[in-house]
């Protein structure tokens, strides 16, 4: 009886994982340094899949992810990844475990995610519609 | 220093040049990635022993990897994995090194990977022990046959790899290798006598994977190609026999040497992922000329070519929740799909293996998951006979199994 009250209050905190309460629009930013207006959203989804690292100029690109808390994460992931988030999630295990790569670093702030974009000149990453990119430069998916 | 000394110094030593910057705002990747997993199960059989002591069930079903990885540079990553398992007959106890490699990727067309690689056999091989990474606890076995896991999964050499848009075309992925296999004395199940060494010559092949313009769908070949010597010491019992025939002659030591050479093996595949929807279907070809060193009368060369199909459905119905299913059949020879050889087949079921399986997979959260599933068998194709003296045509398998996965 222990046991399986144990198995369900673990399965209650599992599914109730919180997420902040907002809208899921996004907007991609990159370095203010970055010459590109616009990107290519196949493009977009390859480099934060990191199925390609360069910028057309020969820049390592550094993709940023928001944490699993923003809703703007999901609609990212499923519009731009066109993947849900268990498909994912499959997808960065299996490059974990075969040992041929990480997933992008995740920002638990919009803040954080905005201080890194300006540090790197190759970093993009997205901000909900309503966040302030500061600096950073906001470019549209095409 | 073993190897095992050498790759933690390699990724140790290094990774501390790719330091996190301290401006990051805390959203950097530490300089050492470290992930691992855990899981533990039983299983199950209504007859026949499959894996391990199925007919009486058994819960040595344990899998457990860590690894460690690092971006040394923009372009250089490197890391290594060790693995161990306790999977009924299949047993890699203490863990042993699963890949350990050098990747330096020149441009996104071009990279290299040095060391011990994951091997490419198409859609699933290299990721054949990553349970958190799949719906199904067993993939299925006629194409990615357990068996086979510890002489498949890896190789030690080169590849080369890439990524290629095609433009309106959609994109493409390749992978070229040449290497050799390291096979443990315990990978192989060997009846009447023992496995010594064994020494595979080399092990090359390509595959290549096109993503046409259709959002979800990936078409793909693999060809691999290897040469293996196996070298065997016949039981007492057997030499005894071989003697007294007047095979071998009153000084005969029960040394054997049986060639592969070689073993070819091709196969296409297809995934297609919609919605919540996943379908995969892949088709093998297994080419195998074997020779040995002993009387024709007692082992005559053969050329063998095996068939392997699947076909597989999966649908997530909640962020929790997924099920899905697969057909599966392995036939031993193309040629004789029935059995009718009966030196070979002593029942015409002996000669192929075909797997109906359903699949229930159950995220407690991100890391953390349980599964079952069920399998009905027709054919003993995949069995050990060592272990089925007299396997049944029809059989059911069910297993469950928890992992944890960080």
């Amino acid at each position: 009886m222990r046991a399986g009250a144990v198995l369900v209050l673990a399965v209650m905190v599992g599914l109730a994982a919180p997420t902040r309460a907002g809208n899921d629009g996004y907007k991609v930013i990159v370095n203010p340094k970055n010459p590109i207006t616009a990107i290519d959203r196949d493009f977009l989804r390859n480099a934060f899949l990191k199925k390609v690292s360069e910028w057309s100029d020969g820049l390592t690109i550094r993709p940023i992810d928001l944490s699993a808390q923003f809703p703007a994460r999901a609609r990212f992931t499923r519009e731009v990844l066109r993947k849900s988030a268990n498909q994912l999630r499959s997808y960065w295990n299996q490059q974990i475990f075969s040992g041929k790569g990480v997933p992008p670093p995740e920002a638990g702030s919009t803040a954080d995610l905005v201080t890194y974009v300006l540090d790197h000149p190759g970093a993009v990453g997205y901000l909900p519609s309503d966040a302030d990119p500061g600096r950073a430069k906001v470019v549209e998916v095409q | 220093m073993g190897t095992l000394g050498r790759a933690l110094a390699v990724v140790l030593v290094l990774s501390p040049i790719a330091s996190a910057d301290p401006d990051d705002g805390g959203a950097a990747l530490p300089p050492v990635q470290i992930h691992g997993f855990a899981s533990e199960g039983g299983f199950v059989s209504t007859d026949n022993d499959y894996i391990g002591a199925s007919s009486r069930g058994t819960l040595e079903f344990f899998e457990a990897a860590i690894n460690f990885q690092s971006d040394v540079t923009d372009k250089l990553h490197v890391g290594f994995q060790l693995y161990g398992r306790d999977v009924g007959v299949y047993q890699d106890l203490p863990p042993r090194l699963d890949w350990a490699y050098l990747d330096y990727r020149f441009r996104d067309w071009l990279g290299l990977r040095a060391g011990i690689i994951k091997m490419p056999y198409g859609l699933y091989n290299e990721y054949a022990d990553i349970d958190a990474s799949r719906l199904e606890i067993l993939l299925p076995q006629a194409v990615y046959p357990l068996a086979d896991r510890s002489a498949l999964l890896a190789q030690t050499g080169f590849a080369l790899y890439g990524h290629r848009p095609l433009g309106c075309a959609g994109e493409l992925d390749y992978q070229a290798w040449l290497g050799t296999l390291d096979i443990p004395a315990n990978a192989l199940e060997v009846s009447g006598a023992t496995l010594d060494s064994s020494d595979a010559k080399y092990v090359t092949g390509a595959q290549l994977f096109w993503h046409p313009p259709v959002d979800g769908l990936k078409i793909g070949v693999t060809y691999l190609r290897t040469s293996i010597d196996f070298q065997l010491m016949l039981d007492a019992a057997n030499v005894q026999a071989l003697i007294m025939a007047g095979l071998e002659p009153p000084t005969y030591d029960g040394s054997v040497t049986i060639s592969q050479r070689p073993d070819s093996v091709y196969i296409g595949s297809a995934e297609y992922t919609r919605g919540d929807w996943l379908f995969a279907a892949e088709y093998a070809r297994w080419e195998t000329h074997q020779e040995s060193n002993l009387p024709p009368a007692v082992l005559p060369p053969f050329d063998r070519d095996s068939e392997r199909f699947y076909a597989m459905a999966q649908r997530r119905l909640t962020p929790w929740l997924a099920v899905g299913g697969y057909y599966a059949a392995y036939t031993i020879d193309v040629d004789d799909r029935e059995g009718r050889n009966r030196t070979m087949f002593p029942r015409p079921y002996d000669a192929y293996q075909r797997d109906g399986a359903a699949s229930v997979r159950f995220d407690v959260n991100d890391h953390w998951l349980w599964k079952v599933e069920a399998h009905l068998f027709d054919g003993a194709a995949d069995l050990d006979p060592t272990r089925n003296a007299s396997p049944t045509q029809w059989w059911g398998l069910f297993l469950f199994k928890t992992t944890v996965v960080f």
